[in-house]
């Protein structure tokens, strides 16, 4: 897995992939960081979880090349020869992406420096911040390996791994959609306004508890909770054995 | 049979053979999913249904889920056999993650843990019982209805809506500030104790919304009341201190005699107003009312200079105020925030009696205007906060004139919290001139500490901090990337 996981890490830095998408991370962090130190604050916990909004376009260039790219040019038959096991291949890869973003995080780290200098404040929050940080970077990561895992076209698992993404970014919005969309088209039956809304709101609410941003938000504040980061681990963990999946599906299928 | 046959029906059982094993792995690799996906669902769905509220640690330094020691001294001082009861009007979500209700459910159960029978919560939905609204207020006094909550103590009842338990950032819209132990702590204090004094807010001149001045008052013992301009215009007698807050049009002239009448005896007022709202308002009258302390309100806008006290580049005027030495021990900085301010100075009078002192005062680069024209000049040390009173005279007057609203205002307060530097000077002031209240001073819990060393953050500094975070780090970056990508690209 070490293999696997340096030959993924240092390829960041042999490619121009790795470096913009440091540059990009740092200049949307800076400008953030900016704005706010222009006005004499420095939110650090909101610079964070606000970034990671962002990582719905960090995620998919990092991951799009993982196993796409060795799809494209054959090497893949190297992850069937070699003498490591499909799950090491896969857990190297994921550690070689989140790696990155442990670089990435570096910015932050500049940026809680200049506020220390300041005089401001780098509290807890700072510290749940980035747990969420790194937490929710694991599971979209290893959504979008999963998606890089499903075609040898870089730029067609960036933008299926963009739309999965998006789609868990947008759960608590869609949950809003979901319970509206429920109640009107239930409304047309023969059942009572509350029994509607109830209706709606336990969908709501499901819909919703997929969220992994919206089960973090009181991380900032220094307030941490258990149950989030068990979450993120654990459907992290689906989206790798899918990937597992799909690569020792080679090993059977007939296409 | 052939040989050719033999060879070729081998060849199709082989086939089956790897048919049969195909289908089994891919209905294993199916399966597989299929019960890792439900075991992680049920795991989660468990975990958060019987351990989510439990691992639960509020390591915040301000403790968003925990009574502070204010709150836990006023309720060690409640007689043991008092019965404060809160009730949610509502059925108490099986979730409250996501919603302003999880910071003050956990906390009004911390209330009811360390009150140790003091303070009982419960929740009852007025939709199945619809009596309870006129079980706890009979009257219709205190206007209850769902989905609050309401705070009983000995017949008298307060009503609190979560949503008002925060201060919200007037343009993004998030919480800036955590109200909801000092709302409710408040609300116990002043139906255990009854408001120490009452304050009269002058209303119908184009002012804004002071509800987070009012907050501030009530955090001190005070009540608000509105005070309506009209032609009968007079100070009530119970009028304890009279705010003029942010008002866009002058007051009139019989205004002008109550509230300086109102001084003369012995009133306290604050008034604050700024040069953003309405130009050009000369406040004539309200000069009136306020020379009879010695204070008047230029029509010139004060315009800093020296860039250690320009903010955001000076941009709408933002700027730093020093504040007067003996008001310091009000402060926690020795600065605040303004913008365009207008210039307060002592007025023409030449009466022994009036004591009068700067509050707020600018550099001595500062100058004074009118925004339209570039003319600013008289540059020199200038006051933005004046403070008055009389000198050797049983119950003085105390009046505070401010030339900017970045004190008193509801966009100020919502933007930058309850502790910040300017909201907790003003609540000391107000403070000073009650100091017999009774209240108990909750703070409020920020929830992001956000302020920086304002002197730090000057022009230059914001410039250098453009040039490296912007520009030198993701240019580096950049290039660093080309580099690499022109020694690779024929490898």
């Amino acid at each position: 897995m070490l293999a696997v996981f340096k030959r993924e890490f240092f390829s960041y830095f042999k490619s121009p992939v790795g470096y913009i998408a440091l540059a990009l991370f740092a200049f949307i962090s800076g400008y953030m960081y900016v704005n706010m130190f222009a006005y004499a604050q420095a939110n650090i916990p909101s610079e964070i979880i606000t970034m990671i909004s962002f990582f719905v376009i960090f995620v998919p260039i990092i991951t799009m090349g993982l196993l796409s790219e060795d799809k494209k040019r054959g090497t893949e038959i190297l992850f069937y020869t070699s003498p490591v096991s499909l799950f090491e291949v896969v857990m190297g890869k994921f550690l070689a992406a989140l790696s990155l973003f442990g670089i990435m995080y570096v910015n932050i780290i500049i940026h809680m420096i200049i506020t220390k200098s300041s005089s401001g404040t780098v509290g807890i929050g700072v510290v749940g911040a980035s747990i969420v940080f790194f937490f929710v970077a694991a599971l979209y990561i290893a959504i979008g390996l999963f998606a890089s895992s499903l075609s040898d076209s870089q730029i067609v698992s960036a933008i299926l791994s963009f739309v999965i993404l998006l789609f868990f970014q947008m759960l608590s919005t869609l949950s809003t959609f979901i319970s509206n969309g429920i109640t009107s088209a239930l409304s047309a039956g023969s059942m009572g306004a509350d029994k509607l809304s109830a209706i709606g709101e336990k969908v709501a609410y499901a819909v919703k508890w997929l969220d992994p941003i919206a089960k973090t938000q009181q991380f900032r504040y220094g307030v941490f909770s258990v149950f989030p980061l068990v979450y993120c681990v654990s459907v992290a963990l689906v989206f790798l054995y899918l990937t597992y999946r799909v690569l020792e599906k080679k090993r059977w299928s007939q296409k | 049979m052939s040989t050719n046959q033999k060879s070729s029906d081998k060849g199709k059982n082989t086939n089956k053979s790897v048919d049969k094993r195909n289908i089994s792995l891919k209905w294993f690799s199916i399966g597989s999913v299929v019960i890792l996906i439900a075991i992680v669902l049920f795991v989660n769905i468990l975990f958060d249904a019987a351990l989510g509220d439990k691992f639960v640690f509020d390591m915040s330094s301000t403790g968003q889920h925990t009574i502070s020691q204010p709150t836990r001294d006023f309720i060690d001082s409640l007689p043991a056999d008092a019965n404060i009861r809160v009730v949610g009007l509502f059925e108490k979500p099986d979730t409250i993650a996501g919603s302003v209700l999880e910071y003050v459910i956990p906390l009004l159960d911390d209330y009811a843990e360390k009150s140790q029978g003091k303070i009982v919560v419960d929740y009852v939905d007025p939709a199945v019982n619809p009596a309870i609204i006129s079980e706890l207020d009979p009257e219709g006094i205190a206007g209850l209805e769902a989905n609050t909550f309401a705070v009983y103590y000995n017949g008298r009842v307060q009503s609190v809506s979560a949503y008002d338990c925060f201060a919200f950032d007037q343009y993004a819209g998030y919480p800036t500030a955590n109200l909801v132990e000092a709302t409710f702590t408040n609300a116990m204090v002043t139906l255990v104790n009854g408001f120490s004094h009452k304050a009269y807010f002058v209303s119908g001149l184009q002012e804004g919304p002071h509800t987070q001045l009012t907050k501030v008052l009530s955090s001190v013992g005070i009540e608000s009341a509105e005070l309506p301009a009209s032609s009968s215009f007079a100070v009530p007698s119970d009028c304890d201190l009279l705010i003029i807050n942010g008002i866009n049009i002058d007051i009139t002239e019989g205004m002008a005699s109550a509230i300086s009448e109102y001084l003369n005896n012995g009133g306290d007022a604050i008034v604050a107003v700024n040069y953003f709202n309405n130009s050009t308002e000369q406040f004539v009258n309200l000069n009136n009312a306020i020379s009879v302390m010695g204070v008047a309100i230029d029509p010139y806008m004060l315009l800093e200079n020296d860039p250690s006290m320009l903010l955001n580049n000076g941009l709408y005027n933002q700027s730093l105020l020093n504040v007067s030495e003996p008001f310091q021990s009000l402060a926690t900085s020795a600065t605040v925030r303004a913008s365009y301010c207008r210039v307060v100075r002592p007025a023409d009078v030449n009466v022994s009696y009036i004591k009068s002192s700067p509050v707020l005062f600018s550099s001595e680069y500062a100058t004074t205007g009118i925004d339209t024209t570039t003319s600013f000049t008289n540059q020199g040390y200038h006051y933005v906060g004046m403070y008055s009173t009389f000198d050797g005279v049983t119950n003085a007057p105390h009046l505070y004139v401010f030339g900017t609203t970045d004190l008193t205002s509801d966009d100020y307060i919502s933007n930058f919290g309850y502790n910040d530097a300017n909201v907790v000077l003003i609540r000391n002031i107000i403070r000073s001139m009650f100091p017999s209240e009774i209240s108990v001073i909750v703070p409020s819990k920020p929830m992001n500490d956000v302020s920086l060393d304002a002197t730090k953050v000057t022009v230059k500094s914001v410039n250098v901090m453009t040039a490296f975070l912007l520009v030198v780090i993701p240019l580096a970056l950049v290039v660093v990337g080309v580099v690499v990508y022109g020694k690779r690209k024929n490898l």
